[in-house]
């Protein structure tokens, strides 16, 4: 009679944990302006996924309770899936970027591929959460934990953006002869007089001011400028096509103070909408620098 | 990828010369024009060098 209690508690346990890691997963599987997933196929692959690592994460505690320690190692199994669906994301959209107009770069790429991965580990999170209090303790503790591991990923779900470290305003573009400038900072060379006329119709200017010292270095990441452009290009348009090498959207630094001057050709010429999304552009974790955390350590 | 002259246009021939494929042009308009038909067949940035020269750049 106890052995079979126990039983129908785990059942319980495992049933609510991979229901809240499927939750979790659903969640954090939303199509954004980086339009990604968009596609049926693209969401049932991850919702897939997802499910995979909810049932992992859920039956572990089981495992673990009747010390079958050996069970563990299956979560290093689910690892090793989770690491080729970074590997797939990658491959998959450095192919889609070879045709992109404005390409996303491979830091950008490199982030999301992260995030996919990520996403899965806090599947198995919350999963195990849930699973771990149903039955160590009781059904609505579970899903107490289950809604508080929830509240967790979703504070996990997105890191910081530009806009936390740097101020942006609009800024004039000037055409002096070939020369294209965005506020004082040298853009490019524009040889040819048809490229000068799109460019003073479409061409607009932002100046990203960054406030910190770490700020700086983060802006002045290549990668992290490719981001930016992406993005401005993707959600406002981009006013460009192949054979027009000129008309590209560019960022350029102001090595005196440090701010980055944005070039951009937008099909939607609203400078405050402009504002906000490069704002809202997420800051890569690969291109995030401390130095000035360095400096206190002395190193 | 270094960045490579893949043709020069120049109103005066005598001011340019090496590797590159020279065009001649006889006025600044028809400079730009075959700057501009040059630029979409060859893919290359057109830079004005100076007063009289534009480049075609593949990046």
């Amino acid at each position: 009679m106890g052995i079979s209690l126990l039983h129908a508690q785990e059942t319980l346990g495992v049933t609510i944990g991979v229901g809240f890691g499927i939750v979790s997963r659903l969640l954090m599987l939303r199509t954004d302006y980086r339009q990604y997933p968009t596609y049926p196929h693209g969401k049932i692959i991850h919702i897939s996924l997802g499910v995979i690592a909810a049932a992992l994460g859920a039956v572990a505690v089981p495992a673990l309770i009747n010390k079958d320690y050996t069970a563990v190692t299956f979560l290093s199994l689910a690892a090793q899936q989770f690491r080729d669906v970074r590997s797939m994301e990658r491959s998959s959209l450095t192919k889609v970027d070879e045709v992109e107009l404005v390409p996303r770069g491979t830091s950008y790429i490199e982030g999301i591929a992260m995030m996919f991965e990520g996403r899965n580990y806090l599947v198995i999170f919350s999963a195990f959460a849930a699973s771990l209090c149903s039955i160590s303790f009781a059904w609505y503790w579970g899903i107490l934990a289950g809604l508080l591991s929830l509240i967790v990923s979703r504070r996990f779900r997105s890191g910081k953006n530009v806009g936390s470290f740097a101020e942006v305003e609009a800024a004039a573009v000037k055409l002096d002869g070939p020369d294209l400038y965005v506020d004082s900072v040298y853009i490019m060379n524009i040889g040819l007089e048809a490229d000068r006329q799109i460019i003073r119709e479409h061409g607009r200017g932002l100046l990203v001011k960054p406030r910190s010292m770490n700020a700086k270095v983060t802006l002045a990441n290549l990668g992290q400028r490719q981001a930016i452009l992406h993005n401005l290009s993707t959600i406002l348009g981009v006013y460009r096509d192949s054979g027009e090498p000129l008309l590209q959207p560019l960022a350029k630094l102001d090595l005196n103070n440090g701010n980055l001057a944005v070039f951009y050709l937008p099909l939607d010429q609203n400078q405050d909408k402009a504002i906000e999304v490069l704002k809202h552009v997420p800051v890569l974790e690969n291109a995030v620098r401390l130095p000035s955390k360095a400096a206190k350590k002395g190193g | 990828m270094p960045a490579k002259i893949a043709a020069i246009i120049a109103l005066q021939a005598n001011n340019v010369g090496g590797g590159a494929p020279i065009f001649v042009a006889e006025s600044k308009e028809q400079q730009q024009q075959v700057a501009f038909t040059l630029e979409k067949i060859l893919d290359a940035a057109a830079h004005e060098l100076n007063d009289g020269t534009i480049i075609l750049v593949h990046h």
